[in-house]
């Protein structure tokens, strides 16, 4: 098999993985870097975040109340000492993006300007109208093309990773145009492939957020830390669960119930609107169980109204959610409320890594979604996210382009013979004629189905062992997987095989967890253990991938300046 | 042409790629390409006219004879007949013209309908002042 | 109910035979759903091996464009209830070489948007990673250059451009829209960096003002607009180049 030698290889070319790689590309241009991304960079999801981002900018603001905000807004899960790292290195980071040409909204005398939202006691939250994720992934990818010596891969699909007993060596790596695989020798690798949204049926993620890059470190023997906690954004848009940002809330809108009521005075007398996504989206469905919901053809749902904030605000703050509004749901949020519902939306957990964004085997790093510092704990606050990938896409970016020098490379012949195993699984498993009777479509539509019914936004212990036990039926039925053609020249019959199958690795991690996470916390709420359980339960959950099944381990939680207290808005 | 050195994609030997040829009838596929080349087509139109003023204004200069035998041409049927078919295809012209440069110059703090229209009143103002020259004269 | 619609969907594969066909599927019709949904329907259901690229379904990521009924379209926000009870056309976008069924190469939209130097450029280089305080900039300034900011990279444009399509050295309307974009950033300086390849005679030069692809756009970025702003700009700039002999 062909090998291609680099120094550095980032998999995913979103905000994290553009971060990373002009950070290398800047500081060190002689190493040989390259992006390798299953789509071109500007299709990633980050392209699709609306809100903001979230940095100490304003004289009133200050980096303890960000980091408190953010380890309350975590239920005192995040690691407090990567919190303190993040809140002081956004404040950077913000600028940064605004040097390389992102139109951050602004003051009157031209300053950045900054907005409310979720969980924020200040007002940090930098915006780009409401398309922030979009211009941000725009600025970092147009910035990257500033670098000649920076590579990328557009267009191939990261199969597995080589790692020859503890060290990375490289990734094996299909090109989709041509139908080939190849090996890409690296001495680094950064994971920056975002979250598992589409194993739930509805969702705000597109169909790319398939947790590859968590599924390729578990593989790899690298663990993979708090997958339970899975966010549910309050607002998605009825029928298709597309993003109705929380800046929609943040500049005044309200949610109201078949009563006509802002029935968040009950839930978060204080915040109302603005409580942490969690404990919104908790609210709904609470509302909609008591039967002061809407009923309609696509289901139950709540209003948000923006009526009351004039069209020229809305025009000015909130376009892209009056576009998405008449182009997805046939309606005019200037003339009517917006019927929403919550959405999964938001992986916290991910692949394990300290502040760096090392993870335990030598040479690998991941950030951004798709990695767990944590500085999310349980629950992320709205427009840390955005910074998230500024932040930890430079500091892996860094610590990567570091190791490099002292890294030994792995001999060729042992890269070979890796993926020669690698090659032989994926042959047997979708390449025989006449293979298998499965359909993938069949296979992800239940396992869709099932996260959304068994793991979502309440859980119960019986809802959570029927899951597992699912999730195992579904992992047997795809061992029959049929790929209905071999053509070599963009397969995505192929691609979307090995998607379902990271999916299907990773659903089975979280409902495991979830299950014996016997409490609540951020966005895992279970019915039977409605509390908060610090003394049992104030860990990680850390999984390890053994020839037994996935092992769970526990992890300390670092705590530096803030004791868990009730978490009350 | 501009190659980009990022992209490895871009260099690989690909596959058979399949390229559609583009048709001599393209123009008359879509109606805003039919009306793109009407509009093309009417600058020759324009540049006639251009010419049949000079070729007066020659005769204007030549002398009484010269410019009769000259006016009488133009004033055969079939070159008034001509005459309305230029005058059409320049209508035409300007009409596209204005709605083009209000698109170009109508950037924030104008509009391109302000813009547009200025144009339509200078043309307003321009023609009443030369038809009252002509009916004076 | 039984409503059903029909869908011609161009396939193309050189791994089994190399002809360029068009093939019939006949699908439920539903009234809310997008020629994506179909899409997704046909190839969960009826025919793994339809080939097309989609992602975030919501006309943000760029990814879904082609050729519906013979316009450019992104697939996730057009509806099949425009067109029920017709048939309806979906061939790969315009202009672009086909890679399989509907999925066409970029390459040359991407290497051209390089070219273009679509960052941000400052005499002193130290300015671009000067972090202690961001360029001052008013909402009046950002106007100047905010429409082409929200160009998706969709490549709808490219298809609808006859003189992309006769003439594939031609630079573009989206790259020139990004270019323009730069160059009216008051935050930038490097309008003579971008000047040789916007101004040259495949850059706007090459625009006849056809217009077709400010009217497909669905982002509203109006590229039309900036290709002749920077043709103004452009000979401004030569004239006066002429005059003082400067460059």
């Amino acid at each position: 098999m062909d090998v291609i030698n680099h120094d550095i290889l980032i998999v995913g070319g979103g905000g994290a993985g553009l971060r990373a790689a002009i950070e290398i590309s800047k500081s060190n241009p002689s190493l040989k870097t390259a992006v390798v991304s299953k789509v071109y960079p500007m299709r990633s999801h980050t392209v699709a975040a609306e809100g903001g981002s979230a940095a100490v900018l304003k004289e009133d603001d200050n980096h303890d109340l960000h980091a408190y905000d953010t380890v309350k807004g975590s239920d005192f899960l995040a690691d407090q000492d990567a919190v303190e790292v993040f809140v002081r290195d956004a404040t950077r980071e913000v600028v940064q993006i605004e040097r390389w040409g992102c139109p951050w909204n602004r003051e009157e005398d031209g300053r950045i300007a900054t907005r409310w939202f979720g969980g924020m006691s200040r007002k940090r939250t930098l915006h780009a109208a409401d398309k922030t994720g979009f211009h941000l992934l725009h600025a970092l990818f147009q910035t990257s093309l500033k670098y000649d010596t920076l590579m990328r891969y557009d267009e191939w699909f990261v199969a597995a990773l080589l790692v020859d007993e503890g060290k990375l060596g490289g990734v094996l790596a299909l090109d989709t145009r041509r139908g080939v695989f190849s090996i890409l020798a690296a001495k680094a690798v950064i994971l920056c492939t975002g979250g598992v949204g589409r194993m739930y049926a509805f969702t705000s993620n597109a169909g790319i957020k398939t947790g590859d890059g968590a599924a390729l470190a578990y593989r790899a023997g690298a663990p993979i830390k708090d997958m339970e906690f899975i966010q549910f954004h309050p607002s998605g848009l009825l029928r298709t669960g597309i993003l109705i940002t929380e800046a929609s809330r943040g500049e005044g809108g309200y949610l109201y119930n078949k009563d006509g009521k802002r029935f968040m005075e009950n839930y978060a007398p204080s915040k109302m609107e603005l409580a942490p996504r969690d404990i919104v989206s908790r609210s709904i469905i609470e509302e909609v169980l008591a039967g002061r919901g809407f009923e309609g053809p696509y289901g139950s749902y709540v209003q948000l109204d923006l009526r009351h904030l004039g069209e020229a605000k809305i025009m000015e703050k909130l376009p892209m959610v009056r576009e998405l509004c008449l182009d997805f749901a046939g309606m005019d949020p200037v003339h009517e409320p917006i019927p929403i519902r919550p959405t999964m939306h938001y992986t916290m957990g991910g692949v394990h890594t300290d502040k760096d964004g090392k993870t335990p085997i030598a040479g690998l790093y991941a950030a951004g979604e798709g990695g767990c510092v944590s500085i999310h704990g349980a629950n992320r606050l709205g427009s840390n996210s955005l910074t998230e990938l500024l932040v930890f896409g430079a500091r892996a970016g860094r610590s990567a382009a570091e190791y490099v020098p002292i890294s030994k490379p792995c001999s060729s012949e042992r890269l070979q013979s890796l993926a020669k195993r690698e090659m032989d699984i994926i042959q047997k498993r979708y390449m025989q004629p006449g293979n298998g009777k499965e359909k993938a479509g069949a296979i992800l539509a239940d396992l869709r189905k099932t996260m959304d019914e068994k793991v979502g936004i309440y859980r119960t212990d019986d809802g959570l062992k029927d899951a597992v036990q699912i999730i195992q039926r579904l992992k047997e039925r795809f061992t029959g997987i049929r790929i209905t053609q071999q053509s070599k020249v963009f397969n995505t019959e192929l691609t979307g095989a090995m998607e379902l199958d990271n999916m299907l690795e990773i659903a089975h991690v979280i409902a495991m967890n979830a299950r014996i996470r016997k409490e609540s916390r951020g966005g895992h709420a279970r019915k039977d253990f409605p509390k908060r359980d610090d003394e049992q339960f104030l860990h990680h959950s850390l999984v390890f991938k053994t020839p037994e099944g996935p092992k769970r381990e526990t992890f300390p939680v670092t705590i530096t300046k803030w004791k868990p207290e009730e978490r009350k808005y | 042409m501009a190659h980009s050195m990022n992209s490895i994609s871009g260099k690989t030997e690909a596959t058979k790629t399949y390229r559609r040829d583009i048709p001599n009838t393209w123009w008359l596929k879509k109606g805003s390409y039919f009306l793109f080349i009407l509009r093309e087509i009417s600058s020759v139109f324009v540049a006639l006219y251009a010419i049949f003023l000079l070729i007066q204004l020659c005769a204007l200069s030549g002398g009484q004879e010269r410019y009769e035998s000259t006016a009488a041409v133009f004033k055969s049927g079939w070159m008034i007949i001509l005459h309305v078919v230029i005058w059409v295809f320049v209508m035409y012209n300007m009409v596209t013209w204005f709605r083009i440069s209000g698109r170009i110059f109508g950037a924030k703090p104008l509009s391109p309908v302000l813009v547009t229209i200025s144009n339509y009143i200078i043309w307003l103002i321009v023609s009443i002042g030369i038809i009252f020259l002509l009916l004076k004269g | 109910m039984g409503e059903e619609i029909t869908l011609n969907i161009t396939r193309y594969n050189p791994d089994k035979d190399g002809k360029y066909t068009t093939q019939r599927y006949s699908i439920p019709y539903k009234n809310d759903w997008s020629i994506l949904d179909a899409l997704n329907y046909v190839k969960a259901e009826l025919d793994g091996s339809l080939t097309y690229r989609w992602s975030c379904r919501m006309a943000v990521c760029g990814s879904c464009g082609m050729m519906v009924n013979g316009t450019p379209r992104l697939t996730c926000s057009t509806y099949l209830n425009e067109f029920y009870p017709k048939e309806i056309t979906i061939e790969p976008l315009a202009n672009f070489p086909v890679i399989r069924d509907l999925v066409v190469d970029i390459n040359d939209f991407m290497a051209k948007l390089k070219s273009a130097k679509p960052w941000i450029i400052r005499k002193n280089k130290r300015d671009e990673d000067d972090t202690s305080k961001e360029y001052l900039q008013t909402t009046g300034q950002m106007d100047k250059y905010y429409q082409q900011t929200l160009c998706i990279n969709c490549t709808l444009c490219y298809a609808a451009c006859p003189v992309y399509g006769l003439h594939p050295d031609f630079l573009g309307p989206a790259v020139i829209a990004l270019g323009h974009r730069y160059n009216k950033d008051s935050r930038d300086e490097g309008k003579a960096d971008r000047r040789e390849v916007l101004a040259s005679e495949h850059g706007v030069w090459k625009c006849t003002v056809v217009g077709d692809c400010t009217e497909v756009c669905p982002k509203h970025v109006d590229p039309s607009a900036a290709i002749q702003r920077t043709k103004v700009d452009s000979a401004i700039n030569w004239f006066f180049s002429f005059l003082t002999g400067r460059k």
